[in-house]
């Protein structure tokens, strides 16, 4: 059985918080490597935006896996190290614009304390490239195709991200 | 070093009047009960609840009195009886957090309030000869490396809180925070810091000491306890320790008073100051917060600027 985010706790492995991200299959000579990339992207425009780039059939790398979000401020930075941890080898976070949250300041909180998570992952040893927030409107599917885009290559570019050994 | 931190020389008579004034609160039924520290093993104090006048007789007050009490408070948030409790500077900010964090009713307290010009680490009094820490702590002079690290920064002498004072203020004077350890850790490569950081989390045995003596860590029920959601995981991998210090030093972002109890109760005498400090630099450096171990009535984190560094620009 493929394991999922959202599998249920009672069949976790004891001893484990969540399960790791599923990397596409690797080892096969044809493929070039491809990074995995989170996404956490907020209901109301984000999601809208990158929804709106696939209705006008715009082309872009498959690249992230997509975490719905309510609001850029339901983000708590855990998910973010975690994601990391489970073999993610870059995050990106993606909101309204600031001013345009739908709950009106969500994302100027979620500002500050991404900003420091930043800073921090960088501490802890994570290159900073690896983790992006970007600000898209439900109009701009042009712009997540491109920030989409733009990180891929970055991301790729770097490499596997460095294992933070988990047992899982 | 901003600060050079000196043993009062009047600390006998603060004991003594230390003493009096929390038997006085207790026979005169203001308080049920008093928190301060009484004499524990080797000398060096341990916190101490007098419930009788009595019982505060055996209330110390001297150069080694460094643990601080405001946590205790959370064990008694049951009932509505008064609390009296002892508390220098930076003890008095440990309350603060507290009473900011809205963790304990104000009402429900009589604070006595020190003057406090330095403290000494227990621990490094612990380990001179014998005959050397009797002088140090009968009449110095002492070794500023024998102070308490917080003492080094502190430039808050005089309680933030309190409702009696046992003596005169002492003059302040304000400086900006230093950082050193984050300057030093920020100075090496990113693979060898990681590296650096994984030998840290490696030692800790996860005895959660550095969590149950924080005052920031006061939430009702902690994260790190729960089931389901499963934040931590129970096994020591390197990455579920990681997470360990990462959820406990985000969370107490912007709210960390950086009096350093974690580090100094360590079972393994780790430098968690070094994880705690590199948030305190940033706040100060993204968000202009100048003094951010002081508790604000709008902690850092909980309030935004429009114009805060955009994250766009930072990648
Ligand atoms: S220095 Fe340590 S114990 Fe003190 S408030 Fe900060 S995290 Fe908590
Ligand atoms: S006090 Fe030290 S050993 Fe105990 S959990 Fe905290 S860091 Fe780990
Ligand atoms: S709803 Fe989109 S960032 Fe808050």
């Amino acid at each position: 059985m493929a394991e999922s985010a959202a599998t249920p706790a009672e069949s976790r492995p004891p001893g484990t918080a969540g399960t790791a991200v599923e990397k596409p299959p690797a080892g096969e000579e044809t493929r070039e490597w491809e990074p995995v990339i989170v996404g956490f992207l907020c209901n109301w425009c984000s999601y809208a935006g990158a929804d709106s780039a696939g209705t006008a059939r715009m082309v872009h790398p498959t690249n992230v896996r997509i975490v719905r979000v309510p609001c850029s401020g339901r983000v708590n930075p855990r998910f973010v190290l975690r994601a990391f941890q489970r073999g993610a080898d870059g995050v990106l976070i993606s909101g309204c614009h600031p001013g345009d949250c739908h709950y009106s300041t969500g994302n100027f909180y979620a500002r500050r304390r991404l900003l420091l998570l930043k800073g921090y992952l960088e501490y802890l040893g994570i290159d900073p490239r690896r983790f992006r927030t970007h600000w898209v409107s439900a109009s701009e599917g042009q712009k997540w195709a491109e920030v989409v885009r733009s990180m891929c290559e970055e991301v790729k570019a770097l490499g596997p991200a460095p294992s933070l050994g988990n047992l899982v | 070093m901003p600060n050079n931190p000196t043993l009062d020389k009047n600390m006998t008579e603060t004991e003594t009047a230390l003493r009096r004034e929390a038997a006085r609160l207790l026979s005169q039924g203001e308080v049920a009960v008093f928190l301060g520290h009484e004499e524990g093993w080797d000398g060096v104090p341990v916190p101490f609840a007098a419930s009788t006048a009595a019982e505060a007789g055996r209330l110390v007050w001297n150069p080694l009195s460094a643990p601080h009490l405001a946590k205790y408070l959370l064990d008694r948030l049951e009932g509505d009886e008064k609390v009296g409790i002892v508390v220098n500077g930076c003890g008095s900010l440990a309350l603060d957090r507290i009473l900011k964090d809205r963790r304990f009713p104000r009402e429900r307290l009589h604070v006595v309030g020190i003057p406090c010009s330095g403290m000494l680490d227990p621990a490094r009094v612990a380990a001179l000869s014998d005959e050397e820490r009797e002088r140090v702590l009968k009449d110095g002079p002492v070794d500023p490396g024998l102070f308490l690290d917080r003492c080094s920064w502190c430039d808050v002498p005089n309680p933030v809180v309190s409702d009696t004072l046992l003596s005169e203020p002492l003059p302040v004077v304000r400086h900006r925070p230093e950082y050193p350890r984050v300057a030093e850790l920020e100075a090496m490569d990113r693979e060898e810091r990681a590296e650096y950081l994984r030998g840290l989390y490696e030692r800790c045995i996860r005895c959660f000491a550095c969590r149950n003596v924080c005052p920031a860590c006061n939430c009702r029920e902690c994260c790190l306890d729960q089931w389901e959601p499963l934040w931590l995981g129970r096994a020591t991998s390197p990455a579920e320790q990681q997470m360990f210090h990462f959820i406990r030093a985000f969370d107490v972002a912007g709210r960390c008073i950086r009096c350093g109890e974690c580090e100094r109760v360590c079972s393994v005498g780790l430098p968690l100051m070094e994880l705690n400090d590199k948030f305190l630099k940033d706040i100060t450096e993204l968000f202009g917060v100048e003094r951010p171990h002081i508790p604000a009535d709008v902690e850092p984190l909980g309030c935004f600027e429009p114009g805060d560094p955009d994250l766009e620009d930072h990648g």
